[in-house]
């Protein structure tokens, strides 16, 4: 008979800190040791080789497909004993490709995983009704009342306004939710204060520029507003992020009424990178733009490959302040060195979000260039 | 030198091979011999479609193990080696795999085949999805063996209730304990006061058809809420605050199985496949709920191993 399979796809998001010694293992750790006496067979699936020991050491067969960054090679390497020669290769696997070790076969072998087309899945409406018609023939008993005591709200007046637009839009500067808010600078900082004390909201630890802070609700925050039915706002790479990203699509705009931005580009998906956004030109080019507001290194990489792929003629890369600007510009020419036989690069164009925002800063010198 | 060089070569065509164990043994009588084995190494390498100086090659693979879930073929080179299906394992040493890689180059697919095959051959399979792409396999498998799709707000359970009426419930308390501390990280003193509290909860209820009756997370949740200490127990006080801050956290975030006090969900998903939707859930809760379904699970499989599909 077959055992009962578990899968668990992005294993780092139910991971319990492994690192955490006085909390005793995780509990996976210690089911997935003694699932093979129940039958269990487990799947883990994640973007890092990072498994606590005793999965580890549970593990009969290792499928790695395509890692380059380097924390991951040297990861997947040191775990699978593979050459250093060998680990070169793994940024060089394509699409469904895998490298493949078993547990009582430690000799790795590569393998190209079969193309499948699946049917498109069901309409959202079809699956819940296959759900409830599952709950209608579930029997179930509820507690039948339950007193709840009636909680004190925490935070009134200008504290809720300002929380409720922290919620929504944490993608904007003090001055202009003083603006929405129609508050004045002092009684912000007081409504602020209030949620400070609370643990409700935080200033980002990136500031734009020199000194322009971002504030944010904390996790604590979020869980308040979500029990409360408060709509909060998730930003993909947080809000400065999108706040930088916004202004420098706005800055760009002011060069020609024909620019057209496109974010989730599909242009180097198979390279398996994302541009933040793409600009398409009246001509017929593509530019790339980059924002960085807090991870100099990752970052530069990713310019680094755009920088070579077909079909882009230029990359801008906007960092959050100077000092950021400093770490990336260095990261990507370690990353350009390193990378000195890829096909020519495309030019870059590299920017300092406090110079390249001002209304003085010349956009239009950049575009005159032919690309 | 030579050596070395044929150690290399042969690895690369798998030195655990007859043939390639016997043309080491003529390469050690005799440095002509080694010179020739080398050559003729060297040359099976380049027939494969390998360069025989490359250091980072992988070796050749003449023949894997059977399995009957298919993933795909091996790469020997430049030509299309043996077909790879996941390994086994046998009853005594169940294999868990990892599937580790960057986004987008093949992982969902590679699971995704891999769950089809599983359960239209009949196999179990629960499939943790965060990012809801496994509802593919709905239309994907046939008949009675097609997955369930679930979201937490349809789930009826009541965490304490134990898989089976054979698993004492002070046993199961402990596992759920374990969970607060492991998965939402309560510390001794909020998990104390918690076993000692539902002990004292449950036993209080008391037996109805000889079965133990189990308060609902709400009804614990008001029980805590409502515990004093005395003025000198101040520790006591930061220990509750503790554990009405998750047990709060799992009632607003759970709140449509937060009353349930006894169920039969779970045994019946037991027994098909089922995909858990937790997109829109993050952080301890869903740490909890993937972890709590996963033990439960165990726990039931302990007592009934052979769960066969409905």
């Amino acid at each position: 008979m077959l055992p009962f399979l578990i899968i668990l796809e992005e294993y780092h998001l139910f991971s319990a800190d492994a690192a955490r010694t006085d909390i005793g293992r995780p509990t996976l750790c210690t089911q997935v040791a003694t699932a093979g006496k129940r039958g269990l067979r487990f799947i883990f699936s994640n973007q890092l080789l990072n498994f606590p020991e005793e999965i580890l050491g549970n593990l009969g067969c290792r499928i790695v497909m395509r890692l380059s960054n380097p924390k991951c090679l040297w990861v997947a390497q040191r775990s699978m004993g593979l050459t250093p020669e060998q680990a070169a290769r793994l940024p060089e696997l394509g699409f469904r490709e895998a490298l493949v070790q078993y547990g009582d076969h430690p000799t790795p072998f590569k393998v190209r995983v079969d193309e499948l087309s699946f049917p498109p899945p069901p309409a959202e409406a079809t699956l819940e009704e296959a759900a409830q018609a599952f709950l209608a023939s579930v029997r179930w008993a509820e507690e039948a009342a339950v007193h709840e005591p009636p909680e004190d709200l925490p935070i009134t007046g200008d504290a809720l306004k300002l929380f409720m637009r922290l919620a929504e839009h944490s993608d904007e500067t003090t001055s202009e939710r003083c603006d929405a808010l129609g508050m004045d600078r002092a009684q912000e900082v007081r409504a602020r204060k209030v949620l400070d004390a609370k643990g409700f909201a935080a200033a980002l630890e990136q500031t734009l520029g020199k000194q322009t802070k971002f504030y944010h609700l904390t996790d604590k925050g979020v869980a308040w507003a979500r029990q409360r039915n408060i709509k909060v706002k998730e930003y993909k790479s947080g809000p400065l992020h999108e706040y930088l990203l916004n202004q420098v699509e706005k800055a760009i705009g002011t060069v020609s009424p024909k620019f057209s931005f496109q974010r989730n580009s599909p242009i180097a998906r198979e390279h398996g990178l994302e541009p933040d956004s793409v600009l398409h030109l009246p001509g017929g080019q593509r530019v790339i733009i980059e924002v960085c507001c807090s991870n100099p290194d990752y970052d530069a990489m990713n310019i680094t490959r755009e920088m070579g792929v077909d079909g882009v003629d230029l990359v801008i890369a906007v960092a959050a302040n100077r000092r950021l600007m400093r770490i990336l510009k260095a990261a990507v020419d370690r990353y350009c060195n390193e990378d000195s036989a890829a096909a020519a690069p495309k030019p870059l164009v590299l920017l300092d979000a406090g110079e390249c925002l001002n209304k003085d800063f010349d956009w239009h010198g950049i575009f005159e260039r032919p690309l | 030198m030579l050596e070395t060089e044929l150690d290399r070569l042969a690895k690369q065509l798998g030195s655990h091979r007859a043939d390639v164990r016997r043309l080491l043994d003529l390469a050690a009588r005799s440095a002509d011999g080694a010179r020739l084995v080398k050559s003729i190494f060297r040359g099976r390498l380049r027939r494969a479609g390998m360069g025989p100086d490359d250091p980072g090659a992988f070796p050749l693979v003449q023949e894997l193990p059977p399995g009957r879930l298919r993933i795909g073929r091996a790469i020997n080179g430049s030509a299309e080696g043996p077909v790879f299906a996941l390994p086994e394992g046998s009853k005594a040493n169940i294999c868990h795999t990892a599937v580790v890689g960057e986004t987008r180059y093949g992982k969902t697919h590679l699971l995704l085949h891999l769950a089809c095959q599983y359960m239209n051959a009949g196999g179990l399979c629960w499939i943790f999805d965060p990012e809801a792409e496994y509802d593919v396999l709905v239309e994907a498998v046939s008949g009675p063996l097609k997955p369930l799709v679930l979201a937490p707000r349809h789930l009826r359970i009541n965490f304490f209730q134990p898989p089976t009426d054979a698993i004492p419930w002070k046993t199961w308390l402990e596992d759920i304990c374990l969970l607060f501390r492991q998965e939402t990280y309560l510390r001794d003193g909020s998990l104390n006061l918690f076993d000692m509290e539902m002990r004292s909860i449950i036993e209080h209820k008391g037996l109805v058809g000889g079965r133990p009756q189990f308060p609902s997370l709400a009804a614990a949740l008001e029980h805590f809420r409502n515990l004093k200490f005395g003025g000198r127990k101040v520790r006591s006080g930061a220990w509750l605050e503790s554990l009405l801050n998750r047990m709060g956290m799992l009632c607003n975030v759970f709140e449509e199985t937060s009353r349930v006090t006894h169920s039969e969900m779970l045994p019946r998903l037991a027994r098909r496949s089922v995909i858990f939707h937790l997109r829109g859930l993050r952080g301890l809760p869903l740490q909890f709920l993937v972890h709590y379904l996963v033990t439960w699970l165990a726990r039931y499989r302990e007592v009934l191993p052979s769960c066969s599909p409905s």
